[in-house]
């Protein structure tokens, strides 16, 4: 496959970098930094990439392994400065903006391995798929699905 | 509106949250690479390099030095090196320094953690031996340039051979530590975050 396909791809799956990105990092430099390496592997990988799989789940895949390989940095989430920011949102400004904003920063204050499991889920994937993509047991995946579920209407519920 | 369908309508165009930069494919412009596993490549590659001088340094020794005794211990040396030349081939074979999408995310974990660990146990293993080899061959070396019959002199005093000993038992385990320290700081917190994340996976 070529340089072009490969382009071709990448836009029209462009979302899945910025979500990850999104949740796993908050600082710009980190963000730029983990997409910039995201898009290097893909780049570098793509030759390996069969079409045994969608181009989406490959890249999920790829996007997952990479930040959690190469990060670093851990987020640091201050709750205090997150909620003033929060509790100025109005609900007349509670647009798609301001949605996808707040479920940002309400994943962020997820563990690494919830965020995971989570943006999988949220991203339509089954049990039995998760738990190819992170290599755990489709038991073990509705176990976490839920707890991560249940974490993230909690930080939901309080904002 | 329910969170799968807000987490889909994520990341369109309207996101404000960054565009990706097409053009660094486009022109091929990437930033240093931020993996451990291509720094560890690449150490490896700078190491070997190294390995290759000194080895050419060797056997120039051999061919120049008269003393059999010299171009002796220069073959050690030279053994040494050709040895830590395939250990460090072996290992930057086996490192992949690319992200393998086709395994799962808790065997990329786990394949980084073994490829860092085991360049770390290399490196603290080299510490070991390298201190007492190169002393040896620099000792020797050093006698060489004195002629053959000073050498020969030297050579059957105990002093020196106390002093050498003495020197090894003293900075065999000093390198040894602060080898293992370079290590914990270059690596120890990475290791510790694959670890706990793996840890995480199976729980």
């Amino acid at each position: 496959m070529s340089e072009k396909d490969f382009l071709v791809h990448l836009r029209e799956n462009q979302r899945i970098i910025f979500k990850l990105v999104n949740i796993y990092a908050r600082d710009p430099d980190d963000k730029k930094d983990l997409q910039q390496e995201i898009i290097l592997q893909a780049w570098k990988s793509y030759a390996r990439f069969k079409g045994e799989s969608k181009f989406s789940t490959w890249l999920y895949r790829l996007s997952l392994n990479t930040i959690l390989t190469m990060r670093r940095r851990p987020v640091v989430v201050e709750y205090r400065d997150d909620l003033e920011t929060l509790s100025g949102v109005s609900s007349s400004s509670y647009e798609a903006k301001d949605a996808a904003e707040l479920l940002y920063k309400a994943m962020r204050r997820l563990d690494d391995v919830e965020k995971a499991v989570i943006s999988l889920h949220l991203e339509g994937y089954d049990n039995k798929e998760i738990a190819d993509i992170i290599g755990i047991t489709a038991n073990l995946v509705a176990v976490k699905v839920y707890r991560a579920k249940r974490k993230l209407a909690e930080i939901l519920k309080k904002i | 509106m329910d969170l799968e369908q807000q987490w889909k309508n994520m990341g369109t165009a309207e996101d404000p949250h960054g565009i990706i930069e097409f053009s660094l494919i486009e022109n091929k412009h990437f930033k240093k690479k931020a993996s451990p596993l291509y720094k560890i490549k690449k150490a490896l590659e700078i190491g070997m390099s190294w390995i290759i001088i000194l080895l050419l340094a060797y056997v120039a020794g051999i061919i120049l030095f008269e003393p059999l005794f010299t171009k002796l211990s220069l073959l050690i040396l030279a053994g040494y090196g050709v040895y830590c030349f395939i250990q460090s081939l072996k290992l930057h074979k086996q490192i992949d320094p690319l992200i393998i999408a086709g395994n799962s995310l808790k065997t990329e974990l786990e394949r980084h953690y073994q490829r860092i660990t085991q360049w770390c146990k290399t490196q603290e293993r080299n510490a070991i031996f390298l201190y007492p080899v190169s002393l040896f061959g620099g000792a020797i070396l050093g006698m060489s340039s004195e002629g053959v019959e000073k050498m020969n002199r030297v050579m059957h005093k105990p002093s020196l051979w106390i002093a050498l000993i003495g020197i090894i038992v003293l900075m065999v385990p000093v390198l040894y530590y602060i080898t293992r320290q370079m290590m914990k700081v270059a690596y120890y917190n990475h290791l510790q975050h694959l670890k706990q994340l793996i840890s995480a996976l199976e729980e």
